[in-house]
């Protein structure tokens, strides 16, 4: 850019800045191509892999992961604050539709005494609790189970947005990876309460979609699920792998 | 595989260790309380000399004249039977002791082995009885209970024997008939049978001891044969662990009762150290002077074995106690007591400034909210048979 064209930019932003705010305009920072995003990894290798840019779960920037029941989503989740658990981060469970089971997670590894189970009353409530946590920066990790059950609210969703509209200023200066899951119906229909914009605020997005089951002999040792990355603003899009989680006593994640 | 492990002079072993005055000495423990007069147990060195346990103990004296007579000290066996469960609870958890006392024997199923793998097992085990609780075990290692007694029995002490899987009746052929688990009455039929080893048992037509000896004969025969598929049924835990101490003069200085529950909860944590168990439900009782009890009981937030936390809820619940009179003992109890459970180490502090963070929020957050909206899952009971059953919600205010 010529000195000219660099004053003139520079004029006119400062123009702004003057009479809107030092906010409302500023200069996004240079991120070496090579540095390494902060995040936590999701325990499958291959999955690390196709999230490319980040290499995991991206911290300080929101997560949803899709999927219809029984497609591995909860196990990934669970698979993840093993994972954050193993660099000494602290979890928090907020478990709207009270499924949460204890012995399910400390068979995918969790640390159950460094994980703060929240059952809130109220999709408002969670969304409020979950404000103040990851603005507290004391978690490394939190899921949000279910965004199904946000429409739960005695207030309706209207609350809803604004909440969740602040979230990323938070996020910011947290290290905390919030990571909602979002039920799909059977016929893949999205459940999101009205004007909730969460995937306009995701930075990743993934589907997960149960593929077969594993057998070994009669018996099913586990399930192989397809996951794939439908957004991520930090790194390409529209990749996909599969993992496999098998549960012979206990639940084990593999890349296939 | 199951391991039998035999100790002949266990009561002797225990003594022993205790007082090492008898280290080499011959010497006889007697006045049992069924029997006053006769000798319960003896070293291994009186059993050269002749000295056998039931023996009177006036007959002892005269075979060996100036032979050490020890009393009978019941409560060392149970601690000392407590260490030797630490010991082989690092090889299984499923342990069954069939007999503790003047002998010990005890089964442990060491579930499925590789081909060369029981060897260094049987040594490893006989090696971390004799070093850890001074003892000397034999011990046997076959497929099923009884044949891995009958190896354990044919051997001694500090030795060991092993049945290949495949080869109990080559084996158990040639040993007495009389190491089945026989009756009185049965022992004699067998006698006037001429039945005089294992192998000619096993000869026998299975239906022919059916129609003779019934269904006790048949389940005889099994075992001659080798075939024992009893389990190895592991000990129930204790409910509770309890502690009393009385005093000579009654005590009302609330400091000196303080510091007396300090030293009991420090006992009652050694003592769950040896049995590795971890108890909720602490309960105090004060025994006054005037004969009245005054008892209060602390459910614990996450069952422990701490003397530290142990310490802490005494003090806790001493401070409900309003003293009329003086304290003659104290009982401290600890019930609801479960198996420590399997817990990662850490080599740095958890979370640190996380941690410190959230502690901060979480009392606001749950004064705001409400108690019942923030939990922590505990483990209540790892062995439940149900999931459900293992864990338990407890509304947390910290991590």
């Amino acid at each position: 850019m010529s000195s000219k064209k660099r004053k003139r930019l520079d004029s006119a932003v400062s123009a702004i800045q003057q009479k809107w705010g030092l906010q409302v305009i500023r200069q996004g920072a240079s991120r070496g191509l090579t540095a390494e995003f902060p995040h936590i990894p999701t325990g499958f290798q291959n999955l690390d892999q196709i999230l490319t840019g980040i290499g995991g779960i991206p911290r300080g920037r929101l997560t949803e992961l899709l999927g219809t029941p029984t497609s591995g989503m909860a196990t990934l989740a669970l698979k993840i604050v093993a994972e954050a658990q193993a660099v000494k981060d602290v979890a928090a469970y907020l478990d709207l539709g009270a499924t949460f089971d204890p012995d399910y997670a400390a068979r995918c590894h969790v640390n159950l005494s460094k994980l703060l189970l929240v059952r809130p009353h109220s999709g408002a409530e969670a969304l409020e609790i979950a404000h103040s946590l990851i603005n507290s920066r004391g978690l490394g990790v939190l899921i949000f189970d279910s965004v199904a059950q946000l429409r739960a609210g005695p207030l309706g969703t209207e609350t809803l947005s604004p909440i969740l509209r602040q979230l990323p200023q938070v996020l910011a200066h947290s290290p905390c990876a919030p990571i909602f899951l979002t039920p799909l119906s059977a016929n893949q229909e999205l459940v999101y309460p009205g004007s909730f914009a969460l995937p306009d605020y995701a930075t990743v997005r993934l589907r997960l979609t149960k593929e077969r089951w594993l057998y070994r002999g009669d018996d099913v040792r586990g399930y192989e699920a397809q996951v794939q990355v439908i957004k991520n603003k930090l790194g390409a899009a529209n990749k996909s792998t599969r993992i496999a989680i098998t549960f012979n006593g206990v639940v084990k994640g593999d890349s296939t | 595989m199951i391991a039998a492990v035999n100790i002949p002079y266990f009561a002797a072993g225990i003594l022993r260790q205790g007082n090492p005055l008898l280290a080499t000495l011959p010497f006889i423990i007697g006045e049992p309380p069924q029997a006053p007069e006769r000798v319960y147990a003896v070293s291994p060195e009186a059993v050269e000399i002749g000295i056998r346990p039931g023996m009177p103990v006036r007959q002892a004296q005269v075979l060996c004249p100036g032979i050490h007579l020890v009393p009978n000290q019941p409560h060392h066996y149970h601690s000392g039977y407590t260490e030797l469960l630490a010991v082989l609870d690092q090889f299984t958890p499923v342990i069954e002791p069939e007999q503790i006392g003047a002998s010990a024997r005890l089964y442990l199923d060491l579930g499925t082995l590789p081909l060369k793998k029981p060897v260094e097992l049987v040594k490893a085990l006989g090696q971390a009885i004799r070093e850890k609780s001074g003892l000397a075990p034999a011990v046997g290692l076959a497929k099923g209970k009884f044949p891995a007694h009958v190896a354990a029995s044919s051997v001694k002490p500090n030795r060991a024997s092993i049945v290949s899987p495949g080869q109990e009746a080559i084996f158990l052929a040639p040993r007495a008939v009389t190491l089945l688990p026989l009756d009185q009455e049965l022992a004699y039929r067998f006698h006037l049978l001429g039945l005089r080893t294992l192998g000619q048992l096993a000869a026998l037509p299975a239906g022919a001891m059916l129609t003779q000896f019934g269904v006790q004969g048949r389940w005889l025969h099994q075992l001659a044969r080798g075939y024992d598929d009893r389990p190895v049924k592991p000990q129930p835990l204790p409910t509770t662990e309890q502690i009393t101490r009385r005093f000579d003069d009654a005590i009302a200085n609330r400091l000196i009762l303080n510091a007396q529950c300090q030293n009991l909860a420090a006992e009652l944590a050694q003592r769950l150290q040896i049995l590795r168990q971890i108890g909720r439900e602490l309960r105090l009782t004060l025994h006054l002077e005037n004969e009245t009890t005054w008892t209060r009981v602390r459910l614990l937030r996450q069952a422990t074995g701490q003397a530290e936390r142990l310490s802490e809820s005494l003090t806790l619940l001493l401070d409900q106690a309003r003293i009329s009179c003086g304290v003659v003992a104290i009982t401290v109890s600890l019930g609801e007591l479960s198996p420590v459970s399997g817990e990662q180490l850490e080599l740095f502090t958890f979370g640190g400034e996380q941690e410190r963070r959230l502690g901060e929020v979480l009392p606001h957050l749950v004064a705001r909210y409400g108690e019942h909206r923030f939990y922590q899952a505990l483990v209540t009971s790892p062995l439940a048979t149900l999931p459900e059953a293992r864990f338990q919600l407890q509304p947390t205010r910290n991590l």
